[in-house]
């Protein structure tokens, strides 16, 4: 029985059997049996998220632009379903053609964050591939993975057959090119894998040898080879304007987690907020012009038919020509009724002024990251917020009409005591009393008050600091709970600190985690991100299996010199800037937007974007 | 302006809910280039209104909304640029003008035809069981809603069942049941009862809405 032909028997007994049946509006079908690469882009999380991915919708759509190659969706089904599978033993499938994973040529995942790794080797397990690249044979597909988590690749490189670092539009289709040449020739796995090492941008971890010091730490990465590059620059689109975007998105049927059509305004971020890792990766910042984007926003409305439009970026009041490009939007799409969307507003008058108009009479709540709670942090982390932007913003979405404000913190941040962690509460009260002062009282106020923990991140200044410890993320947790306990307009919600300390485990990891990834999928572990599948103490038994102490990649304070594993990896911006920028966030201080004057992080060399090219190098 | 439009759900989709099929609807009038007409008020809807839902897994060749426009637009017209759009498998059959028609919320009975896998020895045994079934007064099902466990009698909302086909060890049957606000009896609830009656399993393979219309002792109304 085809795959096909068992789904219409099991689908009625799943939850969400629209994850499963594909054939939405613009989901690309070809005949499989004429094409030369089969690419299955798989998102390791269920439907409904890895939908609302735009990276992994820009690949589909450019991959099949070619028509010798098929690209296909797969996301990882839900427990109720996989359950079935493995009793019907129906291997894990592609959307389109519900082909079996194992078939294709490639299987690309998109790493979006740590705490997706487990999901990627059930998948593989779904699929019948071997889970360790080491015991897959000619003939299985090559695992590939992309996203931002690859800019540390390590914890998955004995998993997955080699990385795309960086911006893929153009590297992917050099190694398609590359493979059909390779199919051609009939040569062994092992070779294709030598000559796409070759490929600027691709990491094949298993042509390096990894070695080690008596304390733990990495002596050295070095490739096996001559010819295999010591350090992986990160590919880059130099020309964001004229790069490939898809205006015919698959228009999915059931609500997903973002059901609206997403245009790309820019990429990258001049802030250099400090512990933010794609303020640092994705530099420099390159814009897309106004024009392209009112002829890309009209094509997509034209050919989904979505009723909002969002534009995407990591900071969209500081696309240079937002205000021109929200009223040429808000013109275009006023009579066919399609919405605007500006997420990632950062909150000033300008941008409320925006929101106002762009939203019209449509109140939801509005977001406001200040990030820490007082000032002194905010500078310690580069977060150019004053207690007087947040009030004054405030008062004015208030006097405007908003009730519902979210106020989004991190704790243990470097250097975070409890009068820092009190500043988020008194924030928060300072919240309330700009709204009593608005309309008399509280009555219909609400403010959300979240945290989450901070995690280290590779590639930012803060790369060498130690996450505090759980005990300690419980126990500020708590403290804030007890603040809050008796505002009633104020409601307080945290991530869980286990998952936390997990992501910062993965975050900085090395090879030496995938055991501890392999053993943790044996016991169970599956959509950790989950809270109801979730489980931290499997997770622990799986450290203690593997012999490998999450605490020495999470609590530990690196040495500005010690080798880290990401290092193998070339970001584009300097470790000296990244050292310049930790000292000055130990003195609390600030370093200014990268418009106003250029910081040397190195992303220069990079010749794109244009962001240093006026200002002179400090 | 307002046209009523049928069309049909079929096995791509059978397992898209009705709210799937209204947003599927928004965007493909978006598509069409159709000028739909929306509600006032802070969060404007489209004024689309459907026939009672369609449970998920179910293909049907009978669905109907009302659709209001901002402008004049030919029936003929709007079906073209509409079906041009639509995914596969949601197809619109006809449409015409919604005035002088019954209302759509005054459907009350449809037409299923169920496929059935069975093992029956002797055929005429499951026409049998069918009539039975049929000329019952009382069929009382256990019913779990919001406030516990009810008992309904199920009886007086099959008003027909008959035996399409039985062959190769499937079989068809069509039942002519109430639906809407009045009480309503799934074909999947009806099957169950059969299978208790016949004291055979019968698997269904799949349930095809046929028909909605309106229904009085002596009349039947089409919707379009």
């Amino acid at each position: 029985m085809t795959i096909e032909k068992q789904l219409e028997k099991l689908l009625p007994q799943v939850s969400k059997p629209t994850r499963y049946m594909g054939n939405e509006y613009n989901s690309i079908k070809k005949d499989k049996d004429n094409i030369k690469v089969h690419v299955a882009l798989a998102f390791p999380d269920v439907y409904e998220v890895g939908m609302s991915h735009l990276g992994i919708k820009i690949l589909y759509h450019l991959l099949n632009q070619y028509p010798d190659i098929y690209a296909e969706r797969v996301f990882a089904p839900w427990v109720d379903f996989e359950d079935l599978m493995r009793k019907e033993g129906i291997p894990l499938f592609s959307l389109e053609s519900k082909t079996a994973v194992a078939e294709f040529d490639f299987l690309g995942f998109t790493l979006q964050y740590e705490m997706s790794y487990t999901n990627i080797l059930n998948m593989l397990e779904l699929s019948g591939i071997p889970i360790f690249s080491n015991e897959r044979r000619e003939g299985h597909p090559f695992i590939i993975a992309g996203g931002p988590c690859t800019y540390n690749p390590e914890p998955l490189s004995d998993i997955v057959d080699f990385f795309v670092i960086g911006e893929a539009e153009e590297v992917i289709v050099e190694i398609m090119d590359l493979y059909k040449s390779f199919k051609e020739r009939g040569e062994s796995r092992q070779r294709f894998l030598e000559e796409v090492a070759g490929i600027s941008g691709v990491y094949v971890p298993s042509l390096y040898n990894v070695t080690y010091n008596d304390d733990g730490t990495i002596k050295s990465i070095l490739p096996k080879q001559a010819d295999i590059p010591r350090r992986i620059q990160k590919r880059l689109i130099k020309d964001l304007d004229n790069v490939y975007y898809p205006t015919n998105f698959v228009v999915p049927y059931m609500d997903i987690v973002h059901d609206r059509a997403v245009l790309e305004i820019f990429r990258g971020c001049t802030r250099g907020c400090r512990f933010c890792q794609a303020g640092m990766i994705y530099r420099p910042v390159r814009e897309k012009s106004v024009v392209r984007l009112e002829k890309l926003a009209k094509d997509i409305i034209a050919s989904t038919g979505y009723g909002e439009l969002s534009l995407a970026s990591l900071s969209t009041s500081d696309y240079s020509e937002l205000k021109q490009l929200t009223e040429i939007l808000t013109d275009e799409f006023r009579q066919s009724r399609v919405s605007l969307s500006l997420p990632s507003l950062r909150i000033d008058a300008f941008s409320l002024e925006l929101a106002k108009k762009v939203q019209e009479i449509k109140k939801s709540g509005l977001t406001f990251a200040p990030e820490a709670g007082t000032q002194r942090l905010r500078d310690v982390i580069n977060k150019g917020v004053t207690v007087q932007d947040l009030l004054t913003s405030v008062k004015d979405a208030f006097s405007s009409g908003w009730k519902t404000v979210k106020l989004y913190f991190m704790i243990g941040l470097p250097t975070e005591t409890y009068e820092d962690v009190e500043g988020i509460a008194n924030l928060a009260f300072a919240v309330v009393d700009v709204y009593k002062k608005v309309h008399g009282n509280t009555k219909g106020l609400k403010v959300n008050v979240s945290t989450s923990t901070f995690v280290p991140k590779p590639f930012t200044p803060f790369q060498w600091e130690s996450q505090i410890t759980l005990s300690e993320i419980e126990e500020r947790q708590k403290f804030l709970r007890s603040l809050f306990r008796k505002n009633k307009n104020i409601s307080y919600s945290w991530h869980d600190g286990k998952l936390s300390f997990l992501e910062a485990v993965f975050s900085r990891g090395d090879r030496r985690l995938g055991q501890v990834l392999k053993i943790a999928h044996d016991k169970g572990c599956k959509f950790d991100g989950w809270n109801d599948m979730f489980s931290f103490e499997k997770w622990m038994s799986a450290f203690n299996e593997s012999g490998v102490c999450p605490e020495f990649y999470a609590y530990r304070k690196r040495s500005k010199d010690e080798l880290c594993p990401w290092d193998i990896i070339d970001p584009g911006i300097d470790k000296k800037f990244l050292l310049r920028e930790l000292e000055k966030s130990q003195k609390a201080e600030i370093t200014p937007d990268c418009r106003i004057r250029c910081h040397a992080c190195g992303a220069s060399k990079l010749k794109a974007g244009g962001c240093c090219e006026t200002k002179n190098e400090i | 302006m307002k046209l009523r439009m049928k069309f049909k759900k079929g096995r791509p989709v059978m397992f898209i809910s009705h709210l799937d099929m209204i947003r599927t609807f928004e965007r493909s009038f978006r598509r069409a280039d159709l000028p739909l007409a929306f509600t006032q008020g802070f969060n404007p809807r489209p004024r689309i209104s459907f026939t009672p839902a369609l449970s998920v897994g179910i293909t049907s060749s009978s669905e109907y909304m009302d659709v209001e426009f901002e402008e004049t637009i030919s029936p003929d017209d709007a079906v073209a640029r509409l079906n041009a759009v639509l995914p596969e498998g949601i197809q619109i059959i006809k449409a015409g003008t919604a005035d002088e028609k019954i209302p759509l919320s005054t459907v009350n009975c449809a037409t299923y035809i169920v496929k059935t896998a069975l093992e029956m020895e002797n055929p005429s045994e499951l026409e049998k069981g069918i009539n039975n079934l049929l000329n019952r007064k009382e069929i009382i099902i256990e019913k779990s809603t919001k406030s516990g466990v009810k008992s309904v009698n199920i009886a007086p909302f099959i008003y027909n069942m008959k035996l399409l086909s039985n062959t190769n060890g499937t079989a068809d049957i069509c039942m002519e049941v109430s639906i809407g606000q009045q009480g309503s009896v799934s074909p999947k609830l009806i099957i169950l009862e059969l299978e208790k009656v016949l004291a055979k399993k019968l698997e269904i393979v799949s349930i095809h809405r046929e028909e909605i219309f309106y229904r009085n002792e002596n009349n039947k109304i089409l919707p379009l």
